[in-house]
């Protein structure tokens, strides 16, 4: 009965709060995004750390073996342009992290990797899913030299790939809502 | 008028059965989506939001519904307790079995979920991990003392011999890679399985920073999409101090075998799969009993609006039924039902409907008959109160069931309603009735079938004579054991009778009794006038006084004739407006000198209303009443005579009393008294108080004579006047 009950409070606070943006985050920022960008050759680059700070619930369920992904989100845009009109490129990149229980390593797929790659520890493997190592976003021939950009990323956990049975709980609690803020960065960058 | 049939409170099944079974395949799909989530996982977020959005709606159609029946209890509408009685039945029936197997479902969910957990399960799976991991620690300990063989062979060999065994090194070694660094992350050289790979698989920078500390690194890793592999990287000996810089470091990939690596990922994918099973188990369980409850909630409330929907259905024709009830009760029997259903609530209302036709049928012959009797009745009562005689309806016991408004004037002389009363109760109020009453007691108990009586009444002096015809009613019309009675005041007609009959006498008597009276006393005063002169003496004295006498009796005759002529006589009356007043303020002024003389109490009222009257016949009554109080106060001591005319208010009636304190009226005569001849007094005609009456009569008044009761007679003449008299009273008094 007091699963039941559970169970009821749960479909009503869904339908209430069925819109993840309203509840809060952590306290603690989802990444504390440190990026710069740089032009290498004929493409647009981006560089630096995610810096990501999972919750505690994130983590202990990585170390029971689930994968967490990460899609980041960068979007470029000409600066002045509203939030709603349509960007010149919008791109994610989807990052992952799993713990291998066998080789008792973390396996992460971090922006720019095709193949894993595995890490001793969980914090190690963490900072390596948040490295940005000079990935690029878009050639520079897309953009008007004229023009100032504004390239905008933010990182969210995809909820979606959690397994279906987490997915109530996910809708409904903080340690779950985990995405962080944008962080906007100009190019040319202004002297 | 035929009911109708309210459709808007009637929602058809069909939309809650589709909104049903749309939310139970959604529901079906959320349950597989908990178990194979590959599929159906992406829309599980809009299953769920599709199965609230789809109960919020069917609870809104719930509430809607319960909303309707609250509002037909407050209105107390026909069949709503049914209705009531109906949903509750069909609530209990659908709740109590789906929440029993509900409970019993989670229950058997919960056990079924934790015993896919056994201890000894999760046991096996870590001690085949582990297994798995011994078996290649083991692998990874062997590879490790090969790379280190490798690595001595390597001692103090300058870098670019190295570099040309390397290849040698790693056929023999069976590697897929072999590569030669140093510590600071320099590739010298490499040789690969792979001809096309430009790079080596360099160790991480954690890696580097182990060796850097002088430890090995051996582990097993995955590399690229090609599998796991052991890495073995150990520093190469160096004695003499050969290079410069960072430390020389040898870096082997070996492959792990087909068979164990499938082995290896088998026991590994197992043991992750579980593993996260039983992190998400409490999940697990949740999500499914929330699958459970959201089944339950549906299966309730559409069972719910099932129910309410099905009992107002089969309500409606009872309600219908009641309806009709209730109008019928009312005295409508217009209304008719409408036959809805073919089963055996629509023979009922069939049989309703016949019925109520056949009641309005009747209805409408009883209306038909009451208005016919009524008719009837009212048309008896009409002629019954234009007749002129009186008629009455007594029960066997003497009490008066019905009386026309003419037997109440002649009996009571107004109307009076003495209908329900006894023939004793009336009496009791009604004395002079007395010989009425024991005239109908005496047919009612001889229960005559018809009968006939003439009857003197006498009521304040005045005579009444009625005729009256009874008889029993049969039991054919209808009033067993009642009797009718039809009376006429027949007063008038005798009086009338009487009067024609004493003045055809007083004419014939006057006819045949004055004409020898003449010749008689002609021929006596000639006798007189012949003989007188020639006999002398005693003869003479003789034919004086018989002449004398004849003379004299034969004037009286004469007089009395004349007087018996003038009360038989109807004289032409000229009528005009006279005071009453001043008449017998001038009759009274002949009695000026009369000795003894009363003392006479004048109290004339100061209106001085008029009436129509003939002067000389009222000059006639008033003197012969007059002369009668001045005969009967003759002898009496300190005699005194009240005249007083007082009009009766808000009546066109003027009386005229007149009292004395004599010795009144002989009571062996005041029954009679306006008879003619009818007389106590020693002299007079005796027909002082006949003429008096009929002057009255003639005048259309009434005269009632009594005995005053502090002694002396009383008489009472009732005049009409032209108008109402409604001022207030004069100092003459009224009544």
């Amino acid at each position: 009965m007091k699963c039941l009950c559970r169970q009821i409070v749960f479909v009503i606070a869904m339908l209430a709060l069925y819109q993840p943006e309203l509840l809060t985050a952590a306290n603690q920022p989802f990444a504390r995004p440190e990026l710069e960008l740089s032009q290498n050759q004929s493409v647009l680059q981006l560089s630096g750390e995610m810096s990501f700070n999972f919750s505690e619930a994130a983590l202990e369920a990585l170390g029971n073996g689930l994968p967490l992904a990460v899609n980041t989100e960068v979007v470029i845009r000409p600066t002045g342009k509203w939030y709603w009109q349509k960007a010149l490129q919008s791109r994610i990149f989807k990052l992952e992290i799993q713990y291998h229980a066998l080789s008792q390593q973390y396996l992460v797929k971090g922006f720019g990797d095709t193949y894993p790659r595995a890490f001793l520890t969980q914090t190690a493997a963490l900072v390596a899913l948040g490295r940005i190592d000079g990935v690029s976003i878009i050639d520079m021939d897309s953009l008007d030299a004229r023009e100032q950009y504004e390239i905008s990323v933010r990182a969210v956990l995809d909820s979606e790939s959690l397994p279906v049975p987490l997915r109530p709980l996910i809708y409904l609690s903080n340690e779950w809502s985990l995405r962080s803020d944008w962080k906007h960065l100009q190019w040319p960058v202004k002297s | 008028m035929v009911f109708r049939i309210d459709r808007r409170r009637h929602w058809s099944v069909a939309p809650v059965l589709l909104l049903f079974f749309g939310l139970l395949l959604s529901l079906y799909l959320l349950s597989s989506a908990t178990e194979n989530s590959t599929v159906i996982g992406p829309y599980y977020s809009w299953l769920l939001l599709g199965n609230a959005l789809g109960l919020l709606l069917l609870t809104g159609m719930l509430g809607y519904q319960l909303y309707l029946l609250a509002v037909e209890y407050k209105q107390r509408r026909a069949g709503i307790r049914l209705t009531l009685r109906m949903v509750t039945m069909f609530v209990i029936l659908a709740v109590v079995p789906v929440s029993l197997v509900y409970i019993l479902s989670v229950q058997f969910l919960q056990r079924g979920i934790d015993s896919w957990f056994d201890v000894r399960i999760e046991t096996a799976l870590a001690d085949a991990l582990h297994l798995s991991r011994d078996s290649m620690s083991g692998l990874i300990r062997s590879k490790a003392k090969l790379t280190k063989e490798l690595a001595e062979s390597l001692a103090d060999a300058p870098t670019s011999l190295a570099t040309l065994n390397l290849v040698d090194m790693r056929l023999r070694s069976n590697a897929d890679e072999i590569a030669l660094l140093d510590t600071t992350g320099r590739v010298y050289a490499f040789s690969n399985n792979d001809p096309d790979a430009l790079l080596p698989n360099t160790p991480s920078e954690l890696i580097y920073s182990q060796l850097r500390q002088g430890y090995p690194y051996l582990d097993m890793e995955p590399i690229k999409d090609r599998g796991f592999f052991i890495r073995v990287v150990v520093e190469i000996p160096d004695t003499i101090n050969l290079v410069t810089g960072g430390r020389r470091l040898i870096q082997v990939l070996y492959p792990v075998s087909d068979r164990l690596n499938t082995l290896s990922q088998s026991v590994h994918s197992a043991f992750a799969a579980y593993n996260q099973l039983s992190y998400i188990r409490d999940e697990l369980k949740q999500s499914f009993i929330l699958t459970l409850s959201l089944a339950l909630v549906l299966n309730i409330l559409a069972a719910i609006i099932v129910a309410v929907i099905s009992a107002r259905r089969l309500a409606e024709p009872v309600r219908i039924l009641v309806d009709g009830t209730l109008a019928v009760a009312t005295g409508d029997y217009e209304k008719r039902l409408p036959v809805t259903t073919k089963d055996e609530l629509g023979k009922l209302v069939q049989s309703f409907n016949d019925m109520t036709q056949r009641v309005a049928e009747a209805s409408q012959q009883a209306r038909i008959s009451r208005e016919a009797a009524e008719e009837e009745h009212a048309y008896v009562q009409a002629v019954l109160s234009r007749l002129s005689s009186g008629v009455m309806t007594l029960d066997s016991e003497g009490r008066v069931i019905t009386m026309n408004p003419m037997a109440s004037y002649i009996l009571f002389n107004s109307e009076v309603d003495q209908c329900g009363k006894s023939l004793s109760e009336i009496v009791s109020h009604f004395h002079h009735l007395h010989e009425f009453e024991s005239c109908l007691k005496r047919h009612l108990h001889t229960e005559e079938a018809e009968w006939q009586e003439q009857l003197v009444l006498f009521n304040q002096g005045s005579r009444q004579v009625l005729m009256i015809n009874g008889g029993l009613l049969s039991p054919e019309q209808g009033r067993q054991g009642e009797h009718v009675v039809m009376f006429d005041d027949v007063t008038n007609f005798v009086q009338a009778q009487r009067n024609a009959a004493w003045g055809e006498m007083a004419r014939r008597l006057a006819h045949e009794i004055k004409n020898p009276l003449t010749p008689i006393q002609l021929s006596a005063e000639r006798i007189r006038y012949k003989c007188l002169q020639s006999i002398e003496g005693k003869p003479a004295e003789v034919l004086d006084r018989a002449t004398s006498t004849i003379i004299d009796q034969v004037e009286a005759m004469k007089e009395m004739v004349n007087a018996f002529t003038q009360y038989a006589r109807s004289p032409e009356l000229k009528i005009e407006m006279l005071s009453l007043n001043h008449m017998i303020e001038e009759i009274l002024e002949m009695y000026k000198g009369e000795f003894p003389r009363p003392e006479i109490d004048l109290q004339l009222d100061q209106r001085d209303v008029l009436i129509s009257v003939d002067a000389g016949r009222i000059r006639q009554l008033l003197h012969n009443l007059i002369r009668n109080a001045f005969d009967a106060l003759q002898d009496v001591k300190d005699a005194r005579l009240l005249i007083a005319t007082r009009p009766a208010l808000e009546t066109n009636i003027l009386k005229l009393v007149i009292e004395d304190n004599g010795p009144g009226f002989d009571e062996s005569v005041i029954e009679n008294i306006f008879e003619p001849y009818v007389t106590t007094k020693q002299h007079g005609t005796g027909l002082g108080l006949a003429i008096v009456k009929k002057i009255v009569e003639e005048h259309h008044g009434v005269i009632t004579v009594s005995n005053l009761p502090a002694g002396g007679a009383s008489v009472t003449i009732a005049f009409s006047c032209l108008n109402t008299i409604s001022e207030a009273p004069s100092a003459g008094g009224s009544d």
